[in-house]
């Protein structure tokens, strides 16, 4: 009986952590700022060396910043109005900053846009065949119920893969990778290793709750 | 390694995409975000604070103050909507004294 009754709260909890990060408001007025010290970098590689950048400027700049985000949203959003779209798509973007007079920026952006496509294909691939291999010897490590069972105790992996595979995608498309984001943007080559080892931790996680989901529904 | 990556790169940036997402978020109109126009977004705000912080130093050839960028923001028709919050400094003595003179002009107008 008790098991039961864990069991109809355990599924709840679950869809519960997830909704955080899907609608992460600002809940301080700190939440608006742009981190100091990456503006300060952006500032520092912008003059020549030798040129310091007083820290007023810095604290100007980073407000400017911010409201630089803001205005370019809001002209995105205008964009997405007028076509009767409710999400901001990349040529939005391009419009917003047509019509904000930052033309110059344009170019510099599509090739970004390019490589970041690039990018989300390459890690999409490489995840899959991560997560192949990684349960492939995951399970034959930690599993090990039969030596004669192998081949049917591949075919169940491979369904567990699926499974897991749609959930991930569907993380991507919404785009609420938050942490992973902060990773993402230039040092792929860099971090790869590290963010690889929180991606194989955060499976493991998510393996582990839909485990704790459906076992007792069984 | 990493470092080597960076100095390489005219500007690295590295502003936090989740960050960005939350700015956008609060404001209210806005419903969905894609995974793209967030990134050109970001990407675009690394370029404006290069542009506006060596638009500050061209201006004066010298080290950037919030002089100069206040400068940049009045002469740049593209930095416009950043009037009001990087205005130009303004002594109080100097204040006090336009006052004075828009209040002289004033009543030389009403009488």
């Amino acid at each position: 009986m008790q098991l039961l009754v864990v069991s109809e709260w355990i599924a709840p909890i679950c869809e519960v952590t997830k909704v955080p990060r899907y609608s992460k408001m600002a809940e301080r007025p700190e939440d608006l700022n742009l981190p100091q010290s990456v503006i300060g970098r952006i500032m520092k590689d912008a003059v020549p060396d030798g040129v310091s950048v007083s820290k007023e400027a810095r604290n100007a700049v980073s407000k400017a910043a911010s409201v630089f985000v803001l205005y370019a949203t809001s002209c995105a959003n205008n964009q997405a109005l007028q076509a009767k779209r409710k999400t901001l798509s990349a040529n939005d973007v391009f419009q917003a900053l047509r019509d904000m007079e930052f033309e110059e920026f344009i170019e510099p952006l599509q090739a970004s846009l390019e490589e970041f496509r690039k990018d989300q294909k390459t890690k999409k691939e490489a995840q899959e065949q991560r997560k192949k291999v990684k349960d492939n010897s995951g399970d034959s490590s930690g599993g090990g119920k039969d030596a004669t069972g192998g081949a049917e105790d591949k075919t169940d992996e491979d369904e567990d893969d699926e499974g897991i595979e749609e959930e991930e995608e569907e993380e991507d498309d919404d785009g609420n990778d938050d942490e992973d984001d902060d990773d993402d943007d230039d040092d792929d080559d860099g971090d790869d290793g590290w963010v690889k080892k929180r991606k194989l931790v955060r499976q493991r996680k998510t393996k582990k709750k839909m485990k704790m989901a459906q076992d007792p529904q069984l | 390694m990493i470092k080597a990556e960076k100095e390489q790169k005219p500007f690295s940036g590295g502003l936090p995409t989740a960050r960005i997402r939350t700015i956008m978020k609060s404001s209210p109109e806005i419903d969905v975000i894609s995974q793209e126009s967030l990134h050109l977004i970001t990407k675009a705000t690394e370029l404006f604070v290069h542009a506006l912080s060596q638009e500050g130093h061209r201006k004066t050839g010298k080290d950037v103050t919030y002089k100069c960028l206040a400068q940049v923001v009045e002469e740049h028709d593209s930095f416009q909507f950043l009037s009001d919050i990087l205005p130009q400094k303004v002594k109080v003595r100097d204040f006090y004294q336009s006052l004075q003179e828009e209040g002289s002009t004033d009543t030389i107008t009403l009488s």
